[in-house]
């Protein structure tokens, strides 16, 4: 008999959160992962907080200027927004020409031929410098015409004084339908790459386990579904850490910059929400398919080969979810397609077109194509586990006994 | 005690076990040899469940192990297996934990071990980074950490050199002392001599010899004897009931053919002159595993 005590036996029925807690620590010591999410981020911030810069604020411009035309330009106009117009009068011509040259001023107004005014840029003139340029003198010259025909110059200054029309918007919170589009590309495209990424992560830890043996270790102590369900809950925690690190940050930096664009979309967070949920199902019903590649391949070298049919299944309806930017029958159908509508729903939601049960439906889609595809996985990754020599097709995977 | 009950197992058409039975009892160190695909890593396998048998059972202490007992295991597979890329204590008190053992435990045991092989100031280090010869040694460690009430090694000493042999051989001869049973494979037959306390050798996918080591031999051994004299020994072809094997001046290596041959020929040779030995001989394990093996 064995004068051996047993050990604490606490943590055992576990081993599921053991294996993951193995699969995050490991992907991150990773500087490869490190490093793509850090770069991720940096991407998102200044998708967000660049366009604020540079959209907000005061342009500035520097026009030059002869004495004979400054007086032209020189009046400001009351539709004049944001928009700071600097002139520097020089002598000449040719001396106006060579500050634009030099790119020391961003354009010049000199007399032209037959009286008619012109703006030389180098190569262009930036179009809203065009637009003041042409009203202030449009309206020196409409009150030097009015001047000539004996109208009183304050007469004539407000009539030109009118304020221009204002704007009523009848749905001011309706949502801008090229912020849709984009939003909705960017679901896409975070959904894709992230699947893409993790789910090829979590095929290669699986190959490396049968690449170096460990597997056998292994299943002499954990169930193989323990095994596949810590594999992909590690990578789905951290695929969901990255996701709702995306997405805060994008959140974090249009409150920053541009508060105004944020508040006039009051559905995108209730969409990225959703996005998230589909996110969490999708993840789950593509990373089984995920380990069952990994499971059939026996080196790295042939993961690519084994998980070219799971790269399809994510790849098509990423390409399709493109013809379904507008909304119409393909976009609805597509966001019922399981392998699709965690790219195209949360979109149709964002649009705000969509009643309550229509993201559930689609859910629930995804939930039972789920409980299928772990089933087949679950049957292929158990069968091609201890099959080290070499890459199983699919058919011997699923038919060998395990 | 670990019992293998007329074990068969096939792959396709192929026979790899055919009835094998043996057993590892508790505090035993049992040497399991057999040629190249004998059927020795399958044996293993199917101890463990990580392959199931086709007929034939597996019984520890009188039950059919199930996980939650073949965790109690320990297991070097022939195919060594750990991350390549994981620090050495990080893997052990990874796959100590898996075994149930709770992780400051898991961390001192592996930290005791590594210290044990002579790897205490390198338990930071990534597996790759180290000699095959101390990957093997991890190996060991990976096989224990979680103190095991079983341990299967499958080949645990190749690779190693005479003094790693001698820490592991220490190590497991501490496990056996504690009541441990052993079943380790291996293709060298001194070292299997050395250190086992019985004998499993395996042929072609059957048990063709089980036992101690020193009474196989007897069993196998004959009628052979060895005798040592000063001076000449030619003398003994003259004795009735005695086939001269070998003859080299004061050594003979004879072959007795009649009961009490060995009495005359030991009183021929003190009658002569001073006898240095006169003794059965024994087949040496190499010897005996060809006889067995063929």
């Amino acid at each position: 008999m064995s004068t051996t005590k047993a050990p604490a036996r606490a943590g055992v029925q576990r081993q599921w959160w053991i294996v993951a807690q193995r699969e995050i620590a490991e992907r991150l010591r990773d500087k490869g992962f490190v490093f793509s999410t850090v770069f991720l981020l940096v991407v998102v911030l200044a998708a967000t907080f660049l366009p604020g810069l540079l959209s907000g604020g005061t342009d500035r411009y520097a026009v030059a200027v002869t004495a004979e035309t400054a007086p032209l330009v020189a009046t400001a106009q009351p539709a004049e927004q944001d928009v700071e117009v600097t002139l520097r009068t020089v002598a000449d011509a040719p001396a106006a020409e060579a500050l634009v040259r030099s790119g020391d001023v961003d354009a010049a107004v000199l007399p032209g031929a037959g009286g008619r005014l012109q703006v030389v840029g180098e190569s262009s003139v930036p179009g809203g410098l065009t637009e003041v340029l042409d009203a202030r003198a449009t309206s020196a010259q409409v009150l030097a015409g009015f001047s000539a025909l004996g109208v009183d110059g304050a007469d004539a200054a407000r009539v030109l004084g009118t304020p221009p029309p204002a704007q009523r918007l009848l749905d001011p919170d309706a949502v801008d339908p090229t912020t849709v589009t984009l939003l909705g590309l960017a679901f896409s495209v975070l959904f894709f790459q992230i699947v893409l990424i993790f789910g090829y992560a979590i095929a290669q830890s699986v190959v490396q386990e049968k690449q170096t043996r460990v597997i056998e270790l292994l299943v002499t102590t954990v169930p193989v579904r323990q095994l596949l369900i810590g594999k992909i809950l590690g990578n789905g925690l951290l695929a969901l850490a990255q996701l709702a690190l995306l997405v805060l940050a994008g959140f974090a930096g249009l409150f920053i910059a541009q508060r105004d664009l944020l508040a006039s979309l009051p559905s995108v967070p209730v969409a990225a929400l959703w996005f998230v949920v589909f996110f969490v199902l999708g993840f789950a019903m593509l990373s089984c398919l995920w380990a069952a590649a990994g499971a059939m391949a026996s080196r790295l070298e042939d993961l690519q080969s084994t998980a070219t049919p799971v790269q399809m299944l994510v790849m098509l309806p990423f390409f399709a979810s493109f013809f379904a930017n507008d909304p119409g029958t393909v976009q609805t159908v597509l966001s019922y397609v399981p392998l699709s509508s965690p790219m195209v729903m949360p979109r149709r939601v964002l649009a705000g077109d969509v009643a309550l049960w229509e993201p559930l439906l689609s859910l629930l889609v995804i939930a039972a194509t789920a409980l299928v595809l772990v089933a087949v996985a679950r049957r292929l990754y158990e069968n091609s586990l201890l099959q080290t020599s070499r890459s199983l097709s699919l058919r011997a995977a699923w038919r060998r006994a395990a | 005690m670990l019992v293998l009950d007329a074990i068969t197992r096939r792959f396709g058409d192929r026979t790899a076990l055919d009835g094998v039975s043996l057993a590892v009892p508790d505090g035993r160190m049992v040497g399991f040899v057999g040629a190249n695909g004998a059927g020795k890593t399958t044996t293993m396998r199917i101890a463990l469940g990580v392959l199931a048998a086709d007929s034939g059972t597996v019984t520890f202490r009188g039950r059919e192990p199930d996980l939650a007992v073949r965790r109690r295991f320990g297991y070097m597979p022939e195919e060594r297996g750990l991350y390549p890329k994981g620090q050495l204590l990080d893997q052990l008190v990874f796959l100590a934990r898996l075994h149930g053992v709770d992780t400051a435990t898991a961390r001192r045991r592996g930290t005791d071990l590594l210290e044990r092989l002579g790897l205490g100031d390198r338990l930071k280090e990534k597996l790759e980074s180290l000699s095959l010869g101390n990957q093997q040694r991890v190996q060991v460690a990976a096989a224990l950490v979680h103190d095991p009430e079983l341990l299967v090694l499958d080949e645990p000493f190749s690779g190693l050199d005479p003094l790693a042999v001698d820490a592991m051989a220490e190590l497991l001869r501490e496990r056996t002392r504690a009541g441990v049973g052993v079943l380790f494979s291996s293709h060298q037959l001194d070292l299997v001599d050395r250190l086992c306390d019985e004998l499993v050798i395996l042929h072609a996918g059957r048990v063709v010899a089980a036992g101690e080591p020193q009474e196989l031999r007897r069993s196998r051994g004959g009628s052979r004897y060895v005798l040592e004299v000063d001076g000449d020994a030619d003398w003994v072809r003259d004795v009735a009931g005695v086939r001269v094997v070998e003859l080299d001046r004061g050594r003979a290596v004879l072959e007795l053919l009649a009961a009490g041959a060995d009495q005359r020929v030991l009183a021929e040779a003190v009658r002569r002159g001073a006898v240095r030995s006169f003794a059965p001989l024994l087949p040496s394990l190499s010897e005996l595993f060809q006889e067995v093996s063929r």
